[in-house]
C-alpha cells in the first residue's frame, strides 16, 4: 500500500516523499523536519494508530497549522464522526484511493485549510472567543461552508458556556432543514439546564427517524444515566460500544450503568477495555478504575479492588485522582471489615479534602462522610458535611441530602442547626465581597476573597466573584501574567464545578480580551 | 409517551456465543479482508494502465481487468455498507456538501474507466444551488457506481446532470444506451432488487441505492429513487433525488 501511494503522489506532483513504515518511523519523519501533505494509514498493524500519531504529532508541535493530514482508512467509521473537531485530521480518505480522487481532494484540501486551521488551533488552544469570531468572519466570508462552521460555533458557544447563544444557532439551523447534529445540540442544551424528561423526547425521536445516528445514543445514555434509568442506558450503550468500541469514556458509562443494574460480569469487562483503551492515551480519567474497584468489592474481591486503587495513583499522577483512590479505599477498608486500616484511611482522606488544595465531587465526600458515619467518627463526618454546604450553600436539594446523613448518624438537630449557620456564614461572605467591590474597593475586596476562598475553595459562586475583582483590577492597572493565571483558575475550576454556570464564559470572553 | 428506539434492530447480547458467531461474522470479517486485496489489485491496474503506451494491444484488457475489480470493489463496499445499515451500525452523519466538489470527485472516480473505453464523461457547468446536505461517502458510492454501470452500457456518451429541482436534489446519470430493459422499468420493487438469472443481476446496486436514497430525510420527506428511458442523451437515466 505505501509503494502505491508513493506512485500516485508522484504522479500528482509531488517532490519530496518520505515513506514510514509504522507510527515510530512517522514521527521521526516529522521531527527532521516539517511537512505539506501527511497520508497517514489509520490502521498501523500493532501499536499506536493514526488517530493517536495525529494527536502526538500535535501534541508535539511537529505539525504546523497549515499542514494537511489525510487519514486513509478501508471504510467510514463512526470515530470519524463522532471525534472532537480539534482532533480530526483535515480529511479522511477511503481505500481504494485514486490519482484522480487524491488530486481532487488534496486541491479542495489546500482551499480548506487556510479557511479551518486558524480556528482549530484557536480551538487547540481553548481559546474559544477567538475561535468564535473567527467562525463568524469566515461566514461572512463565504457563506457556502455555512454548516459546517456552524456545527463548530455551536459547540463552542456550549464550551464558553453560553448556552443560548447555541440555542438560536441551533433554531436558525433547524429551521433552514432538518438535521441530525443541531437536534443533538438541543437535546444537551435540555441536559444542561436540567430537563431530563425533554431531552429524552427529543433523542428518542431521533433515534427513531434516524437509527444510524451514533452520537445520539450517547446521549441518551447519559440522559438515562441522569434520571437514574440505568437498564435503558445500559441497553442503548450496549448498542453503542457494539458499533464503535473504541472509545474509553463510552466503555466506562456502560461499566457504571451495569454495575448500577447490578451486571457485575458485563461492568467487569466494560470497564476492563475502558482501561485498555485509556492506557494507550494520554487522556486518562480516574472512573475506570473507581468503577471496577466499586466492582470487586460488590464481588467481594478487595485484595483487587485494593490493587487497581494502587495502579489509579501510579497512572494517574494527580492530587485528585490520588484523593478519590484513597476515599475509595476506605469503603474497601470498611465494607472487608478492616476497621483499623479503613480508620487510618479515613483521617488521611478528610484532612486532605479540608486543605481546599484537593477536593471530591460533593456526592463522593456525602458518600464519604456517611461511610464515616457507619464508623463512628462523627465529628469527621460533620466536618465533611459542613464542607460540603459551605461550598454549595444555595443547593438546597445538596442541603437536604447533607441534613439525611447527619440522620443516618444520629445527628439530626444538631445537623439541622449547623447547616443553617454555615449557610449564613456564606451569604454574608458572599455578600461582603460584591459590597467592597461594588464601592470601588477591588483591593480590598480581592483581600476579603483570597481568605473566603480559603474557607470554601470549591464554591462556584465566590470563585467567579474573584475572578471579577481580578479581571476589573487589571481593566484598572493592566494585563499581569500572574493575575491572568489567577483569574483563568478560578473560572475554570467554577466551571468544572458548575459547568452549566453561564458567567464563566462571559468572564473567559473579557480574559481573552484583555491579552 | 414517546415511542422508543426500534428494538428489532438493537443486536442485544443474549449471552449465546453460538449465535453472535453466526455466518455473518465471516462474510463480513472475509469481505474486508477482499476488499483490500481489491483495492492493492486496483492500484496496480491504475498504474500499469497509466504506464502503457495508448497504441499497446495490452490495453483493453488491462482496462476491462480494472473496470472488473472496480465492480467487486464497489459490491464489497455497498454489502459492507448495508450490513451495517440493516444493523443501524452505519456512522450515518449527513453534511453539507459543496456539489461542484463533489462532481469533480465523483467523475475522477470514473474517468479512467471511461477515457480508456472511449466514453465522453459531460457535466452540466450551470446549477442554482451551490450546496445541498447528504452522507457524503454513501451518495458518492452511489453515483459512482451508476457512472460505472452508465459508461459500461452506454454508446459514446454519459451526462451527469446535479440540479436542485422543487427543493429537492435531483442527481441524473444519463447515457446513450439501449435504456433500461422494460423489465426493470416497469416491475414492482421486489422484482428490481430480485436476483435475476437471466440477466445476471444481482440486484445489490438498486437495492443499495433505494436503501441510501431512504435513509436521508428532511421532515416527512425522504429521498427516492427511479429508473426511466429516453432524456437528454435517449439512452438510460438513473435518477436520485434527495428532500
Amino acid at each position: 500500500m505505501r509503494g502505491i501511494l508513493r506512485e500516485l503522489l508522484r504522479r500528482c506532483g509531488a517532490r519530496h516523499i518520505e515513506v514510514a513504515a509504522n507510527g515510530i518511523e512517522a514521527l521521526n519523519v516529522l521531527r527532521r523536519g516539517k511537512c505539506d501533505v501527511i497520508l497517514c494509514d489509520y490502521h498501523l498493524g500493532a501499536g499506536k494508530n493514526g488517530q493517536q500519531i495525529l494527536e502526538e504529532a500535535r501534541h508535539d508541535g511537529l505539525v504546523s497549522a497549515s499542514t494537511i493530514w489525510i487519514m486513509v482508512t478501508a471504510e467510514k467509521t463512526a470515530d470519524m464522526v463522532m471525534g472532537a473537531v480539534e482532533h480530526q485530521p483535515d480529511d479522511y480518505l477511503l481505500k481504494p484511493v485514486s490519482e484522480a480522487t487524491l488530486q481532487s481532494r488534496l486541491a479542495k484540501l489546500i482551499g480548506r485549510k487556510a479557511a479551518l486551521a486558524g480556528i482549530a488551533a484557536a480551538m487547540r488552544a481553548k481559546e474559544y472567543q477567538k475561535a468564535i469570531d473567527l467562525c463568524k468572519a469566515r461566514l461572512e466570508q463565504d457563506p457556502t461552508s455555512s454548516m459546517e462552521i456552524l456545527r463548530i460555533q455551536a459547540d463552542l458557544y456550549l464550551n464558553l458556556g453560553q448556552p443560548e447563544k447555541a440555542g438560536s444557532l441551533f433554531d436558525a439551523v433547524l429551521a433552514r432543514r432538518d438535521v441530525p447534529w443541531a437536534r443533538v445540540g438541543m437535546a444537551k442544551l435540555h441536559i444542561h439546564r436540567g430537563h431530563f424528561s425533554r431531552a429524552r423526547e427529543t433523542l428518542e425521536q431521533l433515534v427513531g427517524d434516524y437509527p444510524n445516528y451514533l452520537e445520539a445514543y450517547d446521549v441518551l445514555a447519559h440522559t438515562y444515566q441522569r434520571q437514574g434509568a440505568w437498564s435503558d442506558a445500559q441497553r442503548v450503550l450496549h448498542h453503542a460500544v457494539m458499533v464503535s468500541p473504541n472509545s474509553s469514556q463510552r466503555q466506562s458509562a456502560l461499566g457504571e450503568s451495569a454495575l448500577h443494574c447490578d451486571d457485575l460480569d458485563i461492568a467487569v469487562s466494560a470497564y476492563q477495555k475502558a482501561l485498555k483503551l485509556a492506557a494507550r492515551t494520554t487522556y486518562k480519567t480516574p472512573e475506570p478504575y473507581l468503577g471496577l474497584a466499586r466492582v470487586y468489592t460488590a464481588q467481594n474481591k478487595p485484595g483487587e479492588a485494593l490493587k487497581l486503587l494502587s495502579q489509579l495513583s501510579i497512572d494517574i499522577d494527580n492530587d485528585e485522582a490520588r484523593l478519590q483512590g484513597k476515599a475509595a479505599e476506605v469503603r474497601v477498608h470498611h465494607v472487608s471489615g478492616n476497621t483499623q486500616l479503613a480508620e487510618a484511611a479515613a483521617r488521611d482522606v478528610a484532612a486532605r479534602i479540608q486543605s481546599g488544595t484537593q477536593n471530591l465531587s460533593p456526592a463522593a465526600t456525602l458518600n464519604l462522610a456517611e461511610t464515616f458515619m457507619l464508623m463512628g467518627n462523627k465529628e469527621t463526618a460533620s466536618k465533611l458535611l459542613q464542607f460540603v454546604v459551605l461550598n454549595n450553600h444555595e443547593d438546597e436539594e445538596l442541603a437536604s441530602r447533607v441534613l439525611e446523613v447527619f440522620e443516618k448518624g444520629g445527628m439530626g438537630d444538631e445537623g439541622r442547626a449547623l447547616v443553617k449557620t454555615t449557610r449564613q456564614q456564606a451569604t454574608e461572605s458572599m455578600n461582603q465581597g460584591v459590597r467592597l467591590a461594588s464601592q470601588g474597593k477591588l483591593s480590598e475586596a480581592l483581600e476579603f476573597l483570597n481568605e473566603a476562598k480559603s474557607l470554601m475553595p470549591r464554591n462556584p459562586r465566590l470563585l467567579l466573584n474573584h475572578a471579577y475583582v481580578v479581571i476589573a483590577l487589571m481593566q484598572k492597572g493592566g494585563w499581569r501574567h500572574d493575575m491572568d493565571n489567577d483569574a483563568r483558575r478560578s473560572i475554570l475550576t467554577a466551571r468544572q464545578i458548575s459547568p452549566g454556570e453561564k458567567r464563566c464564559g462571559e468572564l473567559l470572553a473579557k480574559l481573552e480580551t484583555l491579552r | 409517551m414517546v415511542e422508543r428506539p426500534p428494538q428489532r434492530a438493537m443486536p442485544i447480547a443474549d449471552g449465546s456465543l453460538l449465535s453472535a458467531m453466526d455466518m455473518s461474522t465471516f462474510l463480513v470479517a472475509s469481505a474486508h479482508d477482499m476488499k483490500n486485496s481489491v483495492c492493492v489489485m486496483t492500484a496496480y491496474l491504475e498504474s500499469a494502465l497509466a504506464d502503457l503506451p495508448a497504441e499497446a494491444s495490452s490495453r483493453a484488457m488491462t482496462c476491462q481487468a480494472l473496470y472488473e475489480a472496480q465492480r467487486i470493489n464497489h459490491h464489497l463496499i455497498q454489502l459492507l455498507a448495508l450490513y451495517k445499515i440493516n444493523h443501524n451500525m452505519y456512522p450515518f452523519d449527513p453534511v453539507e456538501v459543496e456539489l461542484d466538489s463533489f462532481e469533480r470527485e465523483v467523475v475522477a472516480r470514473v474517468l479512467p474507466f471511461a477515457t480508456a473505453k472511449g466514453i465522453v464523461l459531460e457535466v452540466i457547468p450551470e446549477r442554482t444551488e451551490r450546496s445541498w446536505y447528504f452522507d457524503y461517502e454513501l451518495i458518492v458510492s452511489l453515483i459512482t457506481q451508476s457512472l460505472h454501470n452508465a459508461v459500461k452500457y452506454t454508446r459514446s456518451r454519459v451526462l451527469l446532470s446535479i440540479q436542485v429541482v422543487d427543493a429537492r436534489l435531483e442527481i441524473r446519470v444519463h447515457d446513450d444506451g439501449e435504456g433500461f430493459p422494460a423489465f426493470m422499468l416497469e416491475s414492482s420493487e421486489e422484482a428490481a432488487y430480485g436476483v435475476n438469472s437471466m440477466t445476471g443481476s444481482t440486484g445489490l446496486g438498486l437495492y443499495f441505492a433505494a436503501k441510501v436514497a431512504q435513509m436521508h430525510g428532511n421532515r416527512a420527506l425522504r429521498g427516492s429513487t427511479h429508473l426511466e428511458n429516453g432524456g437528454a442523451l435517449g439512452g438510460a437515466i438513473f435518477i436520485l433525488s434527495l428532500p
